[in-house]
C-alpha cells in the first residue's frame, strides 16, 4: 500500500467517479524485486480504490512470443487497458508526481475518448504511418 | 504526458511507452535527455517539457503528417 495518507488521497481522488471499467496488466518476472514489489503495492492500491479498476498480475517467466503478442518491449510492463488496447504502457513505478500523471492516463482510458481539440484530431486522421512515442519521465 | 494517451486513444496508429528513466536510464543517454518530459516520436526526440496541446500535437507528427 502507498506509505503515505496523502498517496492514498491522490489515489482515491485520482479514480473516484470513472466512467467505465479499466485494466491493468501488470506483466512482471516470476521471482520479485523490491522494487516489483513496491510497484505492484502501487497497483494494487489505486485497484482497491476503485470497483471500476482491475487488475491483473502476470508474474511468469520472460516469454518472447507473449511479449511480442502483447506488444512489450521488457518487464516489468503495466498495460492500462479500457474498452480496448489504446497501445498504451506504462514502465517504471508511477509514484511521486507520475502517479498523478498515471491517474490521468487511467481516466482517459475510462473515458474511452481522446477529449482533444477538432484541430488535434484532424492531425491525428492525417497521419499515414504508425507512431510510436516514448515518453521519458522521472518519478520527481 | 496524457496528451500522449489521448493520443493513443484517438488513433490506433498511435501507441505510447510511458518510461521512467530512473529504471532505464539508458534511454536519457540516448536520447540525450536534459528535461522533463521528453518525448521521442519513432526513435527521434521530437518534444521537450510540458507543452499546450497544439504544439505538442504539432512536434509529434510534424516529420509524419507534413504539417507545418
Amino acid at each position: 500500500m502507498p506509505s503515505e495518507p496523502q498517496q492514498q488521497r491522490v489515489i482515491d481522488h485520482g479514480v473516484r467517479g470513472l466512467a467505465h471499467p479499466v485494466t491493468l496488466l501488470y506483466y512482471t518476472p516470476d521471482v520479485p524485486s523490491t522494487a516489483t514489489a513496491a510497484e505492484r503495492a502501487m497497483l494494487e492500491a489505486i485497484a482497491a480504490a476503485s470497483d471500476r479498476v482491475h487488475l491483473e498480475v502476470l508474474a511468469e517467466q520472460w516469454d518472447a512470443a507473449r511479449e511480442e503478442r502483447v506488444r512489450i518491449a521488457r518487464t516489468p510492463a503495466i498495460v492500462v487497458n479500457g474498452a480496448q488496447d489504446y497501445g498504451i504502457r506504462y514502465y517504471g513505478t508511477p509514484d511521486g508526481y507520475e502517479l498523478e500523471t498515471f491517474l490521468a492516463i487511467i481516466r482517459a482510458v475510462s473515458e474511452g475518448h481522446s477529449g482533444l481539440s477538432e484541430a488535434s484530431r484532424a492531425a491525428v486522421r492525417a497521419l499515414a504511418d504508425p507512431l510510436h512515442l516514448e515518453v521519458l519521465v522521472a518519478p520527481t | 504526458m496524457s496528451l500522449s494517451a489521448r493520443l493513443a486513444i484517438e488513433s490506433p496508429r498511435i501507441s505510447v511507452d510511458v518510461v521512467n528513466i530512473a529504471v532505464l536510464p539508458y534511454l536519457a543517454v540516448r536520447h540525450g535527455v536534459d528535461d522533463i518530459p521528453t518525448t521521442v516520436a519513432n526513435g527521434k526526440k521530437a518534444c521537450v517539457g510540458v507543452r499546450p496541446e497544439e504544439a505538442f500535437v504539432r512536434e509529434v507528427l510534424r516529420p509524419r503528417t507534413g504539417a507545418a
